[in-house]
């Protein structure tokens, strides 16, 4: 399981549980759940804003994707709203850290 | 289960000095022993340390320095509740029987490393607590229509309550415009309305009954203890306008101590940021959902020193290890009726709350006289 090496690559993958199906997030070795091992797999590409906050001209959002697995990023343009739609234009690391970057899917009225 | 009270207390004052954590470990239970002339070394049977600093062994090493043999030495670090936390363990080793007396005593840096959390990567590059606390004052305020005005009251009394603490880092009074007009930090926070990580120290007795009895004539009892985790990672909460851990050791510790909120005397509570005041107001079960700035103000016009005697974590300075200590310290003076000018009217039971990584985690303590 070396969720860094895929990141590193800017290709954002999480856990799946092998024996109970369940999303795992951050991905370790094992299930939450079950203590199933867990595998890695591509992950989901959108999410919807559960809540954002600005810093200077820079909006930073949590966004939920499939399964309750939440993480924070850096909206790269637009205002955002709360339960938006926004796809995941870039992971990586740097310094150690993940980012992750979204943008706003603008087919995604309310 | 046994009784377990607090027995002494030292403390070292809240500062930006560039100490050893080992220096402000035994500063603070030399303060202790001088605090409490009945206590010899050989009364004490356990040494425990809050922090959240690198170094290791820190308990031994206080140990020999301080010049005690305990039977308990270890560590205990959980971030910014690592305090209260190690009193809860200190209370187990007394109620078991295991100790009749242990020292807790938490030191801090003003560089601690205890501010960032690098294992919950899901925050990405916004792992500074700012980027929490933004996240729970944009939904709180809006989910409550709660103003930054409003907001500014928590700085604005516990920046004023503050002047009444010899130990606090810093002794400015700010107007609610120097608060308004502070840096802003992000588009929800205010450099004013943070708590600063700072450098201190605090160390406390708990013991038996029998060996209080010989140590104190002013017992002050541990009536209820209520912890709950309900994660590690931020992203893990769904909720950012109440804090669940908070409110679920909060019932736990008052039914311990069969104690209702409006009972409640005197107040501790784990202001990091302003909004985590009235949160844990609510958590607490002093006031309604969205309704715990009506205490805040209430406070305010009333100059009643019930809410964060000392200051809070915004006025006082938060040296993390320590911050837990130093809160039940000050329920324990006011408990005992000397807490000078910061004394509230003829307390009886008093509560403290302790939290660490954006509510993650949460310690509820209950005192009494
Ligand atoms: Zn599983």
């Amino acid at each position: 399981m070396n969720i860094d090496k895929e990141l590193q690559k800017g290709h954002f993958v999480i856990g799946k549980c092998t024996k109970c199906g369940k999303k795992v997030w951050p991905p370790m070795d094992f299930c939450d759940e079950c203590f199933g091992e867990v595998i890695m797999e591509d992950g989901p590409q959108t999410g919807r804003i559960t809540e954002f906050a600005k810093k200077e001209n820079e909006y930073f959002c949590i966004i939920e994707m499939t399964e309750e697995i939440r993480i924070m990023g850096k909206l790269l343009s637009g205002t955002p709203k709360n339960n938006q739609l926004v796809k995941i234009t870039q992971c990586g690391i740097v310094e150690n850290n993940y980012f992750f970057e979204f943008s706003l899917l603008e087919s995604a009225n309310m | 289960m046994n009784k377990v009270g607090i027995a002494a207390f030292g403390l070292v004052k809240f500062s930006l000095e560039d100490k050893p954590v080992e220096s402000l470990l035994l500063h603070s239970v030399k303060s202790l022993f001088e605090n409490c002339p009945n206590l010899t070394k050989k009364d004490i049977d356990g040494v425990l340390v809050s922090t959240n600093h690198n170094s290791k062994y820190l308990s031994p090493i206080l140990s020999e320095i301080s010049g005690i043999e305990p039977k308990i030495a270890h560590s205990v670090e959980n971030l910014c509740n690592s305090g209260s936390n190690a009193i809860v363990s200190a209370y187990s080793y007394v109620a078991s029987g295991l100790a009749e007396s242990v020292l807790v005593s938490g030191a801090e840096r003003y560089d601690s490393p205890g501010k960032i959390l690098e294992w919950d990567k899901s925050r990405g590059e916004y792992s500074h607590p700012i980027y929490w606390a933004s996240i729970f004052t944009k939904s709180y305020k809006q989910k409550y229509a709660v103003k930054d005005e409003d907001l500014a009251l928590v700085s604005f009394k516990n920046h004023r309550q503050s002047r009444e603490n010899p130990n606090a880092l810093q002794s400015e009074d700010y107007t609610i415009e120097d608060i308004l007009n502070s840096k802003k930090v992000t588009e929800e926070l205010r450099l004013l309305e943070c708590s600063r990580s700072c450098t201190g120290g605090a160390a406390i007795l708990i013991s038996s009954e029998k060996k209080i009895r010989e140590l104190t004539d002013c017992p002050i009892w541990i009536t209820g203890i209520g912890q709950k985790t309900t994660s590690a990672g931020f992203t893990k909460n769904t909720l950012f306008s109440s804090m669940e851990s908070s409110t679920i050791a909060a019932r736990n510790a008052l039914t311990m101590a069969n104690c209702q909120p409006k009972e409640l005397d005197v107040i501790e509570l784990h202001d990091a940021f302003s909004v985590c005041e009235p949160m844990a107001l609510e958590s607490i079960g002093l006031a309604s959902e969205g309704k715990g700035m009506t205490i805040v103000k209430e406070g305010i016009s009333s100059n009643n020193f019930k809410i964060n005697p000392r200051g809070g974590l915004i006025g006082a300075g938060h040296p993390l290890g320590a911050t837990g200590i130093a809160q039940t310290i000050e329920i324990m003076q006011q408990l005992q009726h000397n807490a000078d000018s910061r004394q509230v009217d003829s307390p009886k039971k008093g509560l403290i709350h302790n939290m660490a990584a954006a509510s993650t985690s949460s310690t509820v303590l209950v005192l009494e006289n």
